[in-house]
């Protein structure tokens, strides 16, 4: 494992004036490995063999204060490493990292009184308890005033629609009333700087709209940055304005949203609308058929390959009308999630 | 931090006082495990002094023992070493305290709880099997602060067994050697007094004396004044020593923690 004599220094780091400052960050793992079966779990007795896992392999970005950035990439990618290492939980191989100008390794109590992580397949709260007694340790963990609690208290109860919820026992509340308890001992002490990791997993698609307009009014009224990993598209299509999207621990793309589809999807929607109302037979033979509706025939076909199937549409179909467009941006999350993301690396923040 | 072990106090006795049960058969045991090893140790008295032991004072030694173990008991191995291997242990590092702080006041709690049970057990069997003791008020004040640091010590040394699991996967398999050591070095086999030459002398090096047996013998009053002097010695050392262990083994153990996909 590449130890903390490779972290940069800082008068190394730059972003100057970001929240979050990410360079040629590492996390390397030493995973031990053997073959299936009896003799090879005796030899391994004796003799380790171990993998070396890079699980984020190099990756730079930083965040402005009041950003909402969406942490994309397939399972395994490497997303919520970083985010481990962002919030202090991890220590990195090499590289640097800042978060409000903290090295979060070094878990200073200063810093971690200004961020927070929520982690939606691990809960915080105490399970034989209620809610509300952890939201009191928070109180006097984070040191807030008796008013600044209430005040804070009382406006996420408002929010998240707590008040049932304070007094039940957390083990016997439904996941939903749980994740919004969560977000709300999370946030009573305002953080400047969130982090969530997958907060709507496995709500319903109510709750996980809620979920998604507190989030969003959160950092609306405080100004707090926040890197958000969700699987569920319309996470990332609600808040985030900016994505960087992760694979093998590497940094395929960083930035708008918008533009993801153009830069990072391997393929293109040819909508073609044809004369007399009908689609001849064989047309996958230009690409992916993805619809036909009468006369209008939608092709998926590679980027690259775009113009010349166009050409030769134009050629050989009777064609009305013809449209070249970038995937709708649910279906390029889609596949980034499946692990299809194949373009390399491309860097626009 | 001590608001935040106040704060933790109060959750974690709640925490317990959930499972009454469970404290009602633990506090059982604390009792019962004593009376087997006594009532061994008189039937082997006969009526007739084993070593410097008559059967009072073992009655008093168990008594005393039952009681002092009751207040010096760590939990931490099956507490802590649990929440670093299930990853639970990320959310108490990102907390702004220390995230002992939390497996402290647990340990404070659970003995809290168990005391309402073993206290009255102790007094009851008190009255009813004659403990000869040769103890003063000077000595029973000095036992008291003997059990602090005895329980400060196997909280140290607990918590930093516990904190090898940020290495091994099953850091209660060290624990086994350890409490199979704390078994037969701490007095609760049998008293210290009553070891073979080369053992005995183990018993004074090694820490195990100074987490259990130490403040029992210091309680029943079977100690000279410079042999309590020389105990609180060692006792502090070793506790110096604990201390130190449990810094190292927490900030490279954390720092070692890598719970992927945790």
């Amino acid at each position: 494992m590449i130890e903390a004599a490779a972290l940069a220094q800082d008068s190394e780091v730059g972003g100057l004036g970001a929240s979050v400052v990410v360079q040629d960050l590492r996390k390397i793992y030493r995973a031990p490995e053997r073959e299936a079966g009896f003799r090879a779990s005796l030899r391994s007795l004796v003799h380790r063999t171990y993998r070396e896992v890079r699980a984020v392999d190099g990756i730079s970005f930083h965040v402005m204060p009041g950003e909402v950035v969406g942490f994309l990439g397939p399972n395994g990618a490497g997303k919520t490493t970083t985010l481990k290492m962002l919030s202090g939980l991890l220590y990195p191989s090499s590289g640097a990292v800042r978060v409000l100008g903290y090295q979060p390794f070094r878990r200073e109590h200063a810093f971690l009184r200004r961020i927070t992580m929520v982690m939606g397949n691990k809960s915080q709260l105490q399970w034989d308890l209620p809610a509300t007694d952890f939201f009191q340790i928070n109180r006097v963990l984070y040191r807030l005033s008796d008013d600044a609690f209430k005040t804070a208290l009382d406006d996420l109860i408002e929010l998240l629609d707590l008040g049932p919820l304070l007094r039940k026992q957390v083990r016997s509340l439904s996941l939903g009333e749980r994740m919004k308890c969560e977000l709300a001992a999370a946030l009573l002490y305002r953080p400047d700087v969130l982090f969530l990791d997958e907060p709507t997993l496995g709500l319903d698609v109510t709750m996980q709209s809620r979920i998604r307009q507190f989030i969003g009014d959160y950092n609306t009224r405080s100004g707090a940055t926040v890197l958000l990993t969700s699987h569920y598209m319309a996470d990332v299509t609600a808040l985030c304005r900016r994505v960087i999207v992760i694979d093998h621990g590497r940094l395929l793309y960083d930035g708008p949203l918008d533009s993801l589809a153009e830069r990072i999807a391997p393929f293109k929607l040819i909508r073609v609308d044809l004369e007399g109302g009908g689609v001849p037979p064989g047309s996958e033979r230009y690409g992916t058929v993805e619809s036909i509706d009468g006369g209008k025939l939608t092709l998926r076909v590679a980027k690259d390959a775009a113009p010349v199937v166009t050409a030769r549409l134009l050629a050989e179909l009777p064609v009305v009308d013809l449209t070249v467009e970038d995937p709708p941006i649910e279906s390029v999350i889609e596949h980034i999630f499946r692990g299809g993301s194949t373009e390399t690396t491309v860097t626009a923040p | 931090m001590i608001a935040a072990l106040r704060i933790y106090l109060t959750l974690t006795w709640s925490e317990f006082v959930a499972y009454r049960a469970v404290f009602l058969l633990y506090a059982l045991w604390a009792i019962f495990t004593p009376i087997i090893y006594l009532a061994v140790w008189v039937t082997i008295a006969g009526g007739h002094a084993v070593g410097a032991f008559t059967t009072g004072d073992f009655v008093a030694y168990y008594l005393t023992f039952m009681l002092v173990n009751q207040f010096v008991g760590s939990i931490e191995i099956h507490t802590v070493e649990w929440e670093i291997r299930q990853g639970s242990i990320s959310a108490r590092l990102l907390l702004p305290t220390h995230p002992a702080i939390r497996p402290l006041a647990s340990n404070l709690s659970f003995k809290g709880i168990g005391s309402f049970v073993v206290i009255p057990g102790v007094f009851l069997l008190g009255f009813l099997f004659h403990p000869h003791f040769h103890t003063s008020p000077a000595y029973v004040g000095l036992a008291v602060f003997s059990t602090v640091l005895a329980a400060l010590l196997q909280f140290l040394v607990g918590i930093s067994i516990a904190s090898l699991a940020f290495w091994i996967t099953r850091a209660d398999a060290v624990n086994q050697l350890h409490e199979t050591l704390l078994f037969f070095l701490s007095g609760q086999l049998a008293p210290l007094a009553l070891l073979p030459g080369a053992l005995h002398q183990a018993a004074f090096i090694l820490p195990y004396r100074y987490m259990l047996s130490f403040p029992v013998e210091v309680a029943t009053g079977s100690l000279s004044g410079s042999d309590i002097a020389l105990g609180f010695l060692a006792q502090l050392g070793w506790l110096a020593a604990g201390w130190a262990l449990f810094q190292f083994v927490w900030r490279q153990g954390v720092r070692r923690y890598s719970a992927v996909g945790g």
